[in-house]
């Protein structure tokens, strides 16, 4: 009895996890080898992921998620490297600017989404009139370079602060004498950054670009605000084409498989990042 | 201690469960199932909105139902685009579905192919409106000898355009189209202005009239894509045409539906194609049309063909586990009478399905009779599919690029777009 006393209080939140969490991913794993149609669900074994993965808009869609990722994730950990180490300087106002730069991240991505929107929107936008005073170009949502580059300036202006938090978090984990010897040394600024700055933050850098490349997969809410999978097909990313399959199409079990492919995309890259870490610390 | 402990959570656990597998129909002492005294009903209109007729009509129409039947209304607004979706996921996902909901003929073949409608020939045996109804209704709501939907009022596409920019009437083809936009383009007007978005809507309000018109289809028989034909590119390539010319706003490819209506609103188009429901949206429309500075016309006829427009309806339908279908039928049937149909139907800038409605005087204005007229001459339901709205997206999207992409050989991409939905679904 005493040996299952451990198992039995644990018991509770086990279940409340499998509930919330295991269950869900089993239940898509399962849906993904049905087809539910008049609704009966038939066993078709592995054709949905045939079908998935034959299907020309997968590939564009992965395509885009790939260069949506890159952009984002780059984009962003350079922005919130910048202000990080601004931060880490302790300016006079700290707190103020702290403010200003997280209020993005406090808003949703459908309410972010809506206002980089109608800032581009043909005409009316004010983001749309400043382009066109400045490059003279017309029409930025209309083409696909544009509407992507739309959706990836609202996600990094939304992500930053969370990212530049948790680098800010590990540049204040670098001692001051580490510098001060440096100095003494004779290290350069460079130098000085990439063999001590960098040094401590890799392992808070590789974490944020995990939770980074995580969020550009599952990102939908921005695409679906902004500009909804298009012009055409060009900022269909796989978490919209999801989205599309099961809300507007109502294609479970295409769906379930498509988030199932997401699923191991989202969990190899997390084996990649933390093997990576666990190498370097080592 | 410990044992007590451990009993009493698990004493916890096994009550918690038991609400959860009790969960069924109630049942009376007697042992019978009692009559349900509630009716779900599923509608876009907000009860709230007292600006709105159709919402004051509707909230009319919930206390007169409950007082004459005595059943409560458990009335739920949701959008007009996702009444079909929510109710297709909640019928495949086996969650509570309810008695009755409003949706639009598009949406009828999917909902029929996923299963969630239920046939209405019994519940709606005893009723005499029922064989009146006008061919509208029949076309859409009666698959396989059965009638899975019951279509009050019908709408459907109509163009408006402004008196003053066209003195010798509206131009009625599509070569009269490029001359008449030649014209507008020299006095710094756009020739029309519409949705022509990736949305399925588009597909509908725009280009397939122009393709029926010209000898094309969007489905055949089965309800199979019917793109790849040259009908169907020379309309794209029209279109092409009138956006490169720039006698159309070259933002409505990429806006959404408001976006179609605003060079009409801010002036800079000299027609519009809408629907008849755009008073509701559009606003001076109804002076204009009032003071004749604003008229309205049918379609465009391409290479000699007949002029078409888009036709829509209202219909209701009882989903398949419905809790309640007779007091839904009930409630149809409410809908149906001809004092609140037309009221209903005009408060729609629709036209009701029943004749001894449509012959009431709320029809009887030089409007509704030119839009009647319009309707019942060039009004065509769009061709049925299984797979209509993700089909109808899939061709809204190859539209789309074709007209962004001048270089896209158009053939080419319909054929692609054709094949991604025959490999998928057929």
């Amino acid at each position: 009895m005493r040996r299952c006393y451990p198992y039995l209080l644990i018991a509770p939140a086990l279940g409340l996890i499998s509930m919330v969490s295991l269950y869900p991913t089993l239940y898509s794993l399962y849906l993904s080898l049905h087809r539910i149609r008049r609704g009966t669900m038939e066993w078709v074994g592995l054709q949905n992921f045939r079908t998935i993965l034959t299907s020309a808009s997968f590939w564009q869609s992965l395509q885009h998620t790939l260069v949506f990722g890159v952009c984002f994730v780059s984009i962003t950990l350079i922005c919130a490297y910048a202000l990080a180490l601004m931060f880490n300087r302790k300016l006079a106002l700290n707190g103020l600017y702290m403010t200003i730069i997280f209020v993005p991240w406090m808003l949703s991505d459908i309410v972010s989404g809506v206002m980089f929107r109608w800032l581009f929107l043909p005409h009316t936008g004010f983001g749309h009139q400043v382009l066109e005073a400045l490059l003279g170009t017309s029409n930025l949502p209309g083409t696909p370079a544009g509407a992507m580059g739309i959706v990836i300036g609202a996600t990094v202006w939304q992500a930053t602060a969370f990212a530049m938090l948790l680098l800010l978090a590990g540049l204040q984990t670098v001692p001051r004498e580490i510098y001060e010897a440096a100095l003494i040394d004779g290290a350069t600024r460079w130098q000085s950054f990439w063999y001590i700055t960098w040094a401590f933050v890799r392992p808070t850098t590789m974490i944020t670009t995990l939770f980074l490349t995580i969020q550009a997969i599952n990102t939908t809410g921005m695409f679906l605000a902004i500009t909804e999978g298009g012009p055409g097909r060009a900022t269909e990313v796989l978490s919209l084409y999801m989205y599309r399959e099961v809300i507007t199409f109502f294609n479970f079990g295409s769906a379930a498989a498509l988030s199932v492919i997401m699923f191991v995309l989202n969990a190899a890259l997390a084996t990649i990042y933390i093997r990576t870490l666990r190498a370097e610390t080592v | 201690m410990h044992k007590r402990l451990i009993i009493f959570l698990l004493v916890l656990i096994s009550v918690s469960c038991v609400p959860a597998c009790t969960l069924s129909a109630p049942v009376t002492s007697d042992g019978s199932v009692p009559t349900m005294t509630t009716l779900r009903v599923w509608s876009q209109h907000d009860l709230t909105d007292q600006s709105r007729t159709t919402s004051v009509l509707m909230q009319q129409h919930v206390a007169d139902f409950e007082a004459a039947t005595g059943i409560s209304v458990e009335y739920e607004q949701i959008a007009w685009d996702q009444l079909a979706p929510k109710l297709a996921l909640a019928v495949q996902s086996g969650g509570v579905v309810p008695d009755v909901v409003e949706t639009g003929r598009q949406h009828i073949p999917t909902l029929f192919h996923v299963g969630a409608l239920a046939a209405l020939d019994d519940l709606l045996a005893a009723e005499t409106w029922v064989a009146e109804l006008d061919e509208r209704d029949s076309q859409s709501c009666i698959i396989d000898g059965h009638r899975y939907c019951v279509a009050n009022l019908v709408r459907g596409g109509i163009t408006y355009y402004r008196a003053s920019a066209f003195p010798d009437g509206f131009p009625e083809t599509h070569s009269a189209w490029l001359d008449a936009g030649a014209r507008l383009q020299a006095e710094g007007m756009y020739l029309s202005t519409f949705f022509a978005g990736r949305s399925y809507a588009a597909i509908e309000w725009a280009w397939a009239p122009w393709i029926y018109s010209n000898g094309g289809r969007i489905f055949d028989e089965q309800g199979r894509p019917a793109w790849a034909t040259p009908e169907v590119a020379e309309v794209l390539d029209y279109a092409r045409t009138l956006f490169a010319r720039g006698y159309l706003p070259a933002r409505i490819i990429t806006g959404d539906i408001p976006t179609g209506e605003l060079p009409w609103i801010e002036g800079e188009a000299a027609s519009f194609r809408g629907g008849t429901w755009s008073f509701l949206y559009v606003p001076n429309l109804r002076e204009g049309i009032e003071t004749d500075t604003v008229r309205v016309t049918g379609g465009l006829r391409f290479n000699d063909g007949s002029a078409y427009v888009f036709l829509n309806n209202e219909s209701w339908i009882v989903p398949t586990g419905a809790r309640n279908p007779t007091a839904a039928a009930a409630w149809i049937s409410s809908l149906m009478q001809p004092d609140f149909l037309a009221a209903w139907s005009k408060a729609q800038f629709g036209i009701p399905t029943h004749p001894a409605a449509q012959a009431l005087p709320d029809f009887d204005t030089p409007f509704y009779q030119q839009i009647m007229s319009i309707l019942r001459e060039q009004g065509r339901y769009m061709d049925r599919s299984p797979y209509y709205v993700e089909s109808m997206d899939t061709l809204a999207i190859a539209v789309q690029e074709i007209l962004l992409n001048p270089e896209l050989d158009i053939q080419q991409r319909l054929q692609a777009a054709e094949v991604e939905i025959l490999q998928r679904y057929w």
